[in-house]
């Protein structure tokens, strides 16, 4: 009975800590949907007029994103074991 | 009259100490209210409302400072012309706006905060959120406080007929105007899962700003177009820049954070290290963006 119990005790702790980290998983692929669609954008302004006034601004916008998109993947990868990709 | 002329100097000093005169213009918080303590949740709204009610403060005290009307930076206008075609620099009593609509603000935060953990049991998270927000607001404060010492520059040669030096201005002005707009556009978004993100590609703004500016003055001092010691004064009040730059871009972090706990979390496991934020600077000052 005791053996049973502490059992039981275990695979709640192990479901929550699951379901922490599946809401984690996420919210980071939530993050990087928006941050692909910011990407786009500044991309497509940047293709529209490449000698805009505000390239180096939107070079910037490009630069922080891509970064921050690396990062997200690799959390990725180390909470879900799995190799998503980065896709430019 | 007769009766009390023999006790007039008793009298003014009770008045003097139980009498505080309050100045009409100061800005009293419009959030703080005791009810809020009742539960943790609408403590922590009610300070990042009020929060916000600081920065607006610092955002008008700030934008004058550059010299530049509210409606300027908060349009579509071209910030750079309007920093381009200023022909006067507008007078401010920094250190009155602080005292009266600053100070007075940050002080009732602070002392709300302090009430709120004397007045019952706060959850974990509601105590750290206060604490981020209490931080929040020392950064607006911060922020102000260094453009008192900017505008004192400013007004002396932010408009200087010496072209080098007047451009020099104006880059520090279009810096922080910039950023003002930034926020005011973040602010005004549906906020999404990246949107305090979008603050750290201003931080790469920043960084590369402060690098390139040492770079034009080393240059503009080699060619004679100004003083060394007017350099120096350029060099300190692009220090200044900086820290208001990065200040106001911590607060606004902190303000634009998300409310549900694991899109936090996800926000500060992709947010850019200062490591980072000097790699990214690096890349796109040296070009290397443009062949990416």
């Amino acid at each position: 009975m005791k053996t049973k119990k502490l059992l039981s005790r275990l695979r709640d702790f192990l479901d929550a800590e699951r379901t922490d980290q599946e809401r984690e998983v996420d919210s980071i692929r939530q993050v990087l949907r928006e941050l692909r669609e910011k990407q786009r954008k500044f991309q497509a302004k940047l293709d529209d007029n490449p000698e805009r006034d505000d390239r180096e601004e939107i070079e910037g916008k490009l630069q922080a994103i891509r970064t921050q998109r690396q990062k997200g993947v690799e959390r990725l990868r180390v909470l879900t074991g799995r190799d998503e990709g980065f896709k430019d | 009259m007769l009766i009390f002329a023999p006790f007039t100097k008793q009298l003014a000093s009770l008045l003097e100490r139980h009498v505080t005169f309050v100045s009409k213009r100061t800005v009293k918080p419009q959030f703080l209210h005791k009810e809020a303590f009742k539960v943790p949740e609408v403590t922590v709204a009610a300070v990042r409302k009020e929060v916000w009610h600081l920065y607006e403060n610092a955002f008008a005290l700030i934008t004058h400072g550059l010299s530049l009307r509210r409606t300027v930076v908060r349009s579509e206008q071209s910030l750079s012309d309007a920093v381009a075609r200023t022909q006067r620099i507008m007078p401010l009593d920094i250190d009155d706006d602080y005292e009266q609509r600053i100070k007075s603000l940050q002080s009732a935060i602070v002392e709300f905060i302090s009430e709120s953990g004397a007045s019952g049991d706060i959850p974990a998270a509601a105590t750290e959120q206060l604490y981020e927000l209490r931080h929040a607001s020392q950064n607006i404060v911060l922020a102000v406080k260094d453009m008192k010492h900017l505008h004192k520059n400013l007004g002396r040669q932010g408009l200087s007929r010496n072209r080098a030096i007047r451009e020099r201005y104006d880059e520090i002005r279009l810096l922080l105007a910039g950023l003002l707009r930034e926020i005011e556009q973040l602010r005004q978004e549906v906020p999404g899962a990246s949107t305090v993100l979008a603050l750290d590609a201003y931080k790469v703004r920043v960084e590369r700003f402060y690098r390139e500016f040492s770079v034009r003055l080393e240059a503009s001092i080699r060619e004679r177009r100004m003083r060394g010691a007017e350099a120096t004064s350029l060099m300190n009040d692009a220090g200044y820049a900086y820290d208001i730059a990065r200040m106001l871009i911590e607060a606004a972090q902190i303000l634009l954070v998300a409310k549900e706990k694991e899109v936090r979390l996800a926000q500060s496991q992709l947010a850019l290290s200062d490591e980072e934020i000097e790699a990214a600077a690096e890349r796109v000052s040296s070009g290397e963006e443009r062949t990416s």
